[in-house]
């Protein structure tokens, strides 16, 4: 699993890549708490994760409810069809804003 | 064809991890169409960790049975325990609710009921049974994502 930020005007692109399953959800929470006010607005780019359990899902939860918390806001964007089946069934799709690209994610949550 | 593994492993997280990254790696897995490939993956992920973090009473020296039956067109991957009696198949999940209010507990097993064709559970003396049943139809195409 690999996190890459970049800070750009307010708004924290997160690009995600590999696997966001039990053994690397720790770290990613880590990185991402360590990142958190750093901007209101984040998306986060899961075009290059192939699987994400409820382990990913929760660390994307957790995100969500803290930017809510301080007034930000949360975007993903490029979900997989595999991914994207999981926040289907979970719910998770109604609850997450979910874009198909970077560009649209940013212009909707500016 | 089928090939029938049989694998027992510890139960701790760390151990269940580096299985399923074992699994990942045989001709047979790579073998399968993308989504029972995933579901496969799902289903061990989030049914062993279960049973890691509920049912074995925090006692490293338990051990779960994990065996998968890679035959066609169904798929069959077999977790026995002799933890505390727990039938995910009962597990209530309500899918609707606001970020605020929205509870992780039971997602997992929740995908894994809609995701697998079928799903029995059996408690025989202390042994818990589950066997996830998982369509695996549809062309090869490893790698091919």
């Amino acid at each position: 699993m690999e996190l890459k930020f970049e800070s750009d005007g307010g708004v924290m692109l997160l690009f995600f890549s590999g696997r966001l399953d039990a053994a690397t959800s720790p770290e990613a929470e880590s990185m991402i708490t360590a990142r958190l006010d750093d901007a209101a607005v984040w998306i986060v780019d899961l075009g290059d994760v192939e699987y994400v359990s409820s382990a990913g899902l929760r660390v994307l939860l957790l995100l969500a409810k803290k930017l809510q918390q301080k007034g930000g806001r949360l975007g993903l964007c490029r979900l997989s069809p595999g991914v994207k089946e999981v926040f289907d069934i979970s719910g998770f799709s109604l609850i997450f804003k979910i874009y198909p690209d970077c560009d649209s994610a940013s212009a909707d949550l500016k | 064809m089928s090939k029938h593994y049989h694998f027992q492993l510890p139960g701790e997280l760390d151990e269940l991890m580096r299985l399923a990254e074992r699994i990942r790696g045989l001709d047979e897995y790579c073998g399968l169409p993308a989504k029972p490939r995933y579901i496969l993956d799902l289903a061990l992920e989030e049914m062993a960790s279960n049973i890691i973090k509920y049912g074995l009473d925090n006692r490293s020296e338990r051990s779960i049975e994990v065996e998968i039956d890679f035959s066609r067109p169904d798929l069959v991957l077999t977790l026995r325990d002799d933890g505390s009696e727990f039938n995910p198949l009962e597990c209530p999940f309500n899918p609707d609710g606001d970020i605020d209010e929205r509870p992780i507990g039971g997602v997992g097993i929740h995908l894994i009921c809609n995701l697998a064709k079928r799903m029995d559970y059996r408690r025989t003396g202390n042994t818990n049974e589950l066997k996830i049943v998982i369509d695996c139809s549809g062309n090869d195409n490893c790698n091919k994502d």
